[in-house]
């Protein structure tokens, strides 16, 4: 958005300038939060404080998780939801198939399917 | 090499995790702990935590760092510019015709047909990192936090900052 808006107004440069601005603050304060942590990595609070993250994490993924399955379940049905849900799940975990292969051949089938196709 | 190493493995994600956000994060999981071998699914997991406190879209987040800490100011340039790149390019070019087909059958097909996909790309990042927090914290903080932390983002829809926060403190105080 930043980019789009910064290309409209000023060019080019104008995209690079609203990009930096709106991306640099957020990337430092990464930077600088990840290297204060890591200088007192071994102490038992800061060990204590990275392993009391990875549970909250957790219930953020299942949360996206489970939004996009409700979100599936709108869009395509629960019949076609379980079936590219469960060869897309064959493929990733089992056959270790690149998802990038798996997201490009469903958006090409999108692409393809007639009207009249089911989803 | 390693600067291209960073621009295909943010180039990818954003070119098919379109739609951005959320979609990206079990992408480049893929790409920076199996792909490249960068992290742990551990490791992984405490930046996403931490990018997730923060404001501002987790993709140019994750980039931004992950770019810095494998390939310094350069890396981060680079990381960021694949993440950008795809869909500023889109968005310059194409708005107004992504725009008018954004509503029709066709788009929304295919967008929708995506959708399992990703959902079982982010189950099993759930499921990974779950299990190594359970293994890291042990079994009674695990489902402490893991209780708290879905009463409070789910039922009193308190913001993931605070909650993160929070588990800070109490990993700092009562985990050894």
């Amino acid at each position: 958005m930043a980019g789009y808006i910064g290309y409209r107004k000023a060019g080019p440069a104008g995209m690079l300038v609203a990009l930096f601005a709106t991306v640099a603050p957020t990337v430092a304060i990464m930077i600088s939060l990840i290297g204060v942590l890591s200088v007192y990595h071994d102490a038992p609070a800061v060990q204590g404080m990275l392993k009391a993250i990875g549970p909250i994490i957790g219930v953020m993924m299942v949360q996206l998780t489970y939004s996009f399955f409700r979100q599936s379940l709108k869009g395509i049905g629960w019949l076609l939801t379980l079936i590219i849900g469960v060869v897309s799940l064959i493929c990733y975990q089992f056959l270790g198939v690149h998802p990038a292969f798996l997201i490009f051949a469903l958006l090409l089938w999108g692409l393809t399917a007639k009207r009249g196709d089911r989803a | 090499l390693i600067y291209w190493q960073l621009f295909l493995a943010f180039l990818v994600p954003s070119i098919v995790g379109y739609g951005g956000g959320p979609a990206f994060i079990p992408l480049i999981q893929n790409e920076v702990t199996n792909r490249y071998g960068w992290y742990t699914i551990d490791r992984f997991g405490e930046l996403l935590a931490i990018a997730n406190a923060l404001p501002g879209p987790i993709a140019t987040k994750m980039a931004g760092y992950i770019g810095y800490e494998q390939g310094g100011f350069a890396g981060s340039a680079v990381a960021l510019f694949a993440t950008i790149a795809p869909s500023l390019l889109a968005m310059i070019m194409l708005l107004g015709i992504l725009l008018r087909f954004k509503d029709s059958p066709k788009v929304q097909r295919m967008t929708g047909l995506v959708k399992p996909t990703i959902t079982v790309l982010m189950g099993v990042l759930s499921y990974q990192l779950l299990f190594t927090a359970w293994h890291k914290a042990g079994t009674i903080h695990t489902v402490v936090l893991l209780a708290v932390g879905f009463l409070l983002l789910e039922k009193f829809k308190v913001q993931p900052v605070y909650v993160i926060l929070g588990a800070l403190l109490y990993g700092g105080l009562l985990i050894r």
